[in-house]
């Protein structure tokens, strides 16, 4: 922990051991896909999965260490951003599959192996980061990586468009953050969260203005990264625009690499001033939950559905962060932490499995809407049923992920006091129930479109769809599971 | 015997399982399949109402599954997350009900001949989360079986129902969902309301459970009340939002709109279901929660929900004079009913309360009753409309008389469980408040016009429709009758059949609650 000496590797190595092992394979795969010959080429993405297993096998390995033993003064090893990690990880890993098994239907040009990589190398440095300038460095490596993914499909017009639309808003996002986190700077003199944390004992009372003003901003930027209303509008379009693999990207990692960041930031360094941006994010919460779930009625694109679903269940995993008001106790952060990293990974397995069963469907009909979906259950019923289960989850159905996720965010609203907070989650719920069940009623109650030929699905979407099914209706059926790992978990050391 | 009510519910949810892997066109499979796991059930629902001690108050046939620890749930303690199941003097006799009308709604189901393996997977899942809901001593397993009652229904009428499926289906869904989001705010509230109000009396009173304060289960939260009052403030709140919840459960005015819907565009094995148990719960809620542990809330709010019930009453009497179809007039009879019970549980009196669980099951029994022999009659006739139909008594004499019966115990005729139901109901309201019980009297008046009218139109007179198969009763048929009417007469000549369940319950939550 010392900030005198130079790193040995032995440090580094410690400290950075899964985001070492996933870089690094990125600049191999970069270079193996280059001179693969020709016909060989899909070898660097099975490549890349076997990076996301080693890097997985690394974290899982430094998940009960703690804090003291193996952090740098600008990198923290602890129980948060271990979760987090593996959390990330895991989702790259259902994403790469993903892509994998769409092979055939998408053509993914395949520099997309070592630009997941490096995203998530990016992504899972914001979850340990606790120096202003690694911290950005990180979020600019997740989002250089995603704009180049989003506009992958060069040939497609919504796909560049979506790219230039990612690009502009997302730089202005990063700029916002920027701008906020050079206030901090000025204030405290310091990038180092320890250094900063010291300084702002005195700064709150002294330069109260200046730190508003950068708390606000980095929370500005940070809702437009995560698409938290009213900065959400460029969502859909991007969302709708990106190729299916790197859509669920967006919504699964991109989203909880930057919630983990600002969890961090927020609670150790802006926590004497909990009182006042929590009352912030209960809005910037309600707002969002409500203008997803509405938006998403009036879209017939399921993507577009989709994406506005994924708004309206940020605004849910916003709640715990809303709740770390003035009188938060531990016991209530342990809580809120713990909500989301439940919920985080029910998310990540009903919406990649969401994305998966969409990807075949849209290809197979060329054709994105809720007709697409007619009959499904007929063309195909692993399909259809395994959609089923990921909008029932998505809808908060019991024996799902998605129940307990927002059973366990309910408590904790109501632990805090912030009944709205709760009754507003489950009546946004009830909307949400209303376009899920279009989708649902398109597959088992109508007849196909067209002649209703058996749909063929690849070996490998099966794969995909197992795994994210598994995993859905385990965090449902046996939430114990991950609770037990919660519940152990030191968060912050 | 402990794990009774668990083996009730699991019978069928095995069975449901079962269906689900056999072939599509094994048809009889299904139906025998569910049959047997429906009649297995109900035996052991039987002998929970027969085993159930009557001298005792507390929950019984306990049985508690831990789920999930959640840690810092409340105050930096942990909360242990389970299914617990329990019945007492006031949910048995309805945990009883299912036992009864299930056996019967599958029974009806083999006319059922599309789909039949969904069907039955569906309905299996429905009678094992009613057993739940009301076998269930915690509010999340309740909540839990509730929303699967939720699920199961919506597409036991999206794919089996009537023309205009597709939209009773999704009003049934939205009206409820959105009635289940208000009634989990309510029960979490309730459950977090009484935890802090325990840590701030720690010091002074005794809690089995300490040092836990918050606990979900409702055996926990009922002896909660001998010691720890929530603040009038907080109770009206709680109550309120209970009583919005109730409201749209049970589609009292000016929720009402979906049930209609709902029993027009539903088969008559589903009508069974949710007409004869589903509709019971919201006032199940109501007296648990409401009566039990919001007491102040209820006396406070007393006038307004006695009021909301004669509105009830008497709209739906009307409704139901206007009906043209026999499956709405039997949802308009089902308000204008449940609207008496409200009128009761607002009275706080021990009777009020006996009356009230008495008429939950009695319309129960004789709405199924009602729904099966109408529903035998469209077979016969193709036709729920009342003006089409006539002289039936001539043709289908069985059917019309079991039809007569049920009107009759509805309209609460002596020695029909309807009419202890409503003494009780009366004798509860009158006590509390004269003039609006009195109001609501009209509503039986109303009644005894509208049903008998519409069976008069239905049994005598000309034969209007060509029946297409114009022949009386199956055997099959003659079972669910015959168990269902003597039923009926047995609560109404001997209502200690049912009164010695419920009686002390009823005392029980009157002493608490002082009424």
């Amino acid at each position: 922990m010392d900030t005198g000496q130079l790193l040995t590797f032995g440090e580094l190595w410690r400290s950075m051991g899964p985001e070492l092992v996933l870089g690094g394979s990125a600049f191999i795969i970069l270079i193996v896909e280059m001179i693969l010959p020709k016909g060989h080429k899909e070898a660097a993405a099975w490549l890349s999965v076997l990076a996301v297993l080693l890097s997985g096998a690394v974290a899982v390995s430094r998940l009960g260490v703690s804090v003291t033993s193996d952090s740098i003064s600008s990198y923290f090893v602890d129980g948060f951003s271990g979760i987090f990690k593996i959390l990330i990880l895991l989702a790259t890993l259902l994403v790469i599959l993903l892509a994998i098994s769409s092979k055939k239907a998408i053509k993914l040009p395949l520099e997309y192996t070592y630009l997941i990589l490096f995203a998530t190398t990016g992504a899972m440095i914001m979850t340990s980061a606790v120096d202003l300038i690694t911290l950005y460095v990180g979020l600019e490596l997740l989002s250089i990586a995603t704009y180049v993914l989003v506009a992958l499909y060069r040939k497609d017009v919504r796909s560049s468009e979506g790219g230039v639309k990612y690009l502009i808003i997302g730089s202005i996002a990063s700029a916002i953050i920027l701008y906020g986190l050079s206030f901090l700077f000025g204030v405290t003199g310091s990038t180092n969260f320890g250094a900063i944390g010291g300084a702002l004992q005195n700064a709150w009372s002294s330069q109260t203005a200046m730190l508003y003003l950068a708390m606000f901003l980095v929370l500005i930027g940070v809702g437009v990264k995560v698409s938290a209303a009213p900065f959400h509008l460029w969502t859909a379009d991007v969302y709708e625009g990106a190729p299916t693999p790197v859509t669920a990207y967006l919504a699964v990692i991109s989203k909880a690499a930057v919630l983990a960041l600002v969890l961090r930031l927020f609670i150790q360094l802006f926590g004497d001033k909990a009182g006042i941006w929590s009352q912030v994010v209960v809005w910037l919460s309600i707002i969002t939950m409500v203008v997803g779930n509405f938006g998403a009625l009036a879209q017939r694109n399921v993507k577009r559905i989709l994406a506005y679903s994924s708004i309206g269940q940020l605004g849910y995993l916003l709640i715990p962060f809303a709740t770390l008001n003035a009188t938060a106790t531990d016991g209530d952060l342990w809580q809120s932490l713990s909500a989301v990293l439940f919920y985080l990974f029910a998310y990540a397995f009903m919406t990649i499995g969401a994305f998966t069963v969409f990807a075949v469907v849209a290809s197979d009909q060329a054709a994105e809407d809720v007709n697409a979906f007619a009959g499904l259950y007929k063309r195909s019923p692993v399909l259809a049923g395994a959609m089923a289960l990921f909008l029932l989850s998505l809808a908060g159905m019991p024996l799902t992920g998605g129940f307990y996720g927002k059973f366990m965010i309910f408590l904790n609203a109501f632990n805090t006091g912030q009944y709205a907070l709760g009754v507003v989650l489950f009546a946004t719920s009830v909307v949400a129930f209303y376009y899920y069940f279009g989708i649902l009623r398109a597959m088992f109650m109508r007849e196909p479109e067209g002649d209703a030929k058996h749909l063929k699905s690849p070996v490998m979407t099966h794969v995909v769809l197992l795994l994210t099914a598994a995993g859905t209706l385990a965090l449902g059926i046996i939430p114990g599971l991950l609770m037990q790992v919660l519940n152990n978990l030191h968060w912050f050391g | 015997m402990q794990g009774l009510i668990l083996m009730t519910l699991i019978v069928p949810l095995l069975a449901a399982v079962v269906i689900a892997f056999i072939p599509n066109d094994a048809k009889d499979m299904a139906r025998g399949i569910a049959l047997i796991a429906a009649l297995i059930s109900t035996v052991f629902s039987v002998i929970t109402f027969v085993g159930f001690d009557r001298a005792s108050t507390a929950m019984q046939f306990h049985t508690t599954i831990d789920w999930v620890t959640i840690q810092n749930a409340f105050s930096s303690l942990p909360l242990t997350v389970s299914f617990a199941f329990g019945v007492d003097g006031i949910s048995l006799p309805l945990f009883g009900l299912v036992g009864i009308v299930s056996i019967f709604a599958v029974i009806r189901s083999f006319t059922v001949t599309e789909r039949v393996k969904t069907h039955y997977f569906w309905m299996m899942v429905l009678i094992a989360s009613l057993y739940g809901v009301f076998g269930a001593n915690d509010l999340f397993t309740f909540f839990f079986f509730l929303e699967a009652t939720l699920a199961a229904s919506f597409f036991l009428i999206h794919i089996f129902g009537g023309e205009k499926r597709q939209y009773a289906a999704t009003k049934f869904l939205i009206y409820r969902g959105f009635a289940s989001v208000v009634l989990l705010a309510g029960l979490i509230g309730l459950a977090y309301a009484y935890a802090r109000q325990a840590q701030l009396l720690s010091t002074s009173v005794y809690i089995p459970w300490a040092p836990q304060y918050l606990t979900l289960m409702i055996s926990h939260l009922l002896s909660y009340v001998n010691g720890i009052r929530l603040s009038a403030g907080t109770q009206d709140v709680l109550f309120l939002v209970f009583l919005l919840a109730v409201m749209i459960e049970e589609a009292f005015v000016p929720f009402h709109t979906w049930l209609p819907d709902t029993h027009e565009n539903s088969d008559t094995g589903t009508n069974m279901l949710i007409g004869g148990v589903l509709m019971k719960v919201g006032l199940y809620v109501l007296i648990r929660f409401g009566v039990e542990l919001l007491p102040d809330g209820l006396r406070h709010y007393a006038f307004l929900v006695a009021l909301l019930g004669v509105i009830s009453i008497l709209y739906g009497a009307f409704a139901a004079l206007a009906a043209k179809d026999w499956r709405r007039l039997i949802a308009f009879t089902g308000i204008s009913h449940m609207g008496l019970v409200l009128v009761a549980i607002a009275s706080m009196q021990a009777v009020g309360i006996q009356g009230a669980v008495f008429m939950l099951v009695s319309s129960g029994l004789l709405t199924a009753l009602l729904f099966f022999t109408v529903g035998a009659v469209a077979d016969r006739t193709g036709t729920f409309t009342i003006h089409r139909l006539g002289g039936l008594s001539k043709s289908l004499p069985v059917l019309s008389g079991v039809m007569l019966v049920a009107a009759l115990g509805l309209v609460g005729l002596p020695g029909t469980s309807g009419f202890i139901s409503e003494v009780a109901l009366f004798v509860g309201s009158f006590a509390t408040f004269p003039i609006l019980a009195t109001i609501a009297t009209l509503g039986m008046i109303f009644a005894a016009l509208y049903l008998l009218y519409a069976m008069q139109r239905t049994t005598y007179g000309p034969l209007k429709v060509e029946a297409m198969e114009i022949r009386d009763a199956h055997a099959i048929e003659y079972v669910p009758m015959v168990v269902l009417v003597a039923l009926v007469i047995g609560i109404g000549v001997y209502p200690d059949l049912l009164g010695s369940v419920v009686h002390g319950a009823a005392q029980a939550i009157a002493a608490k609650i002082g009424g």
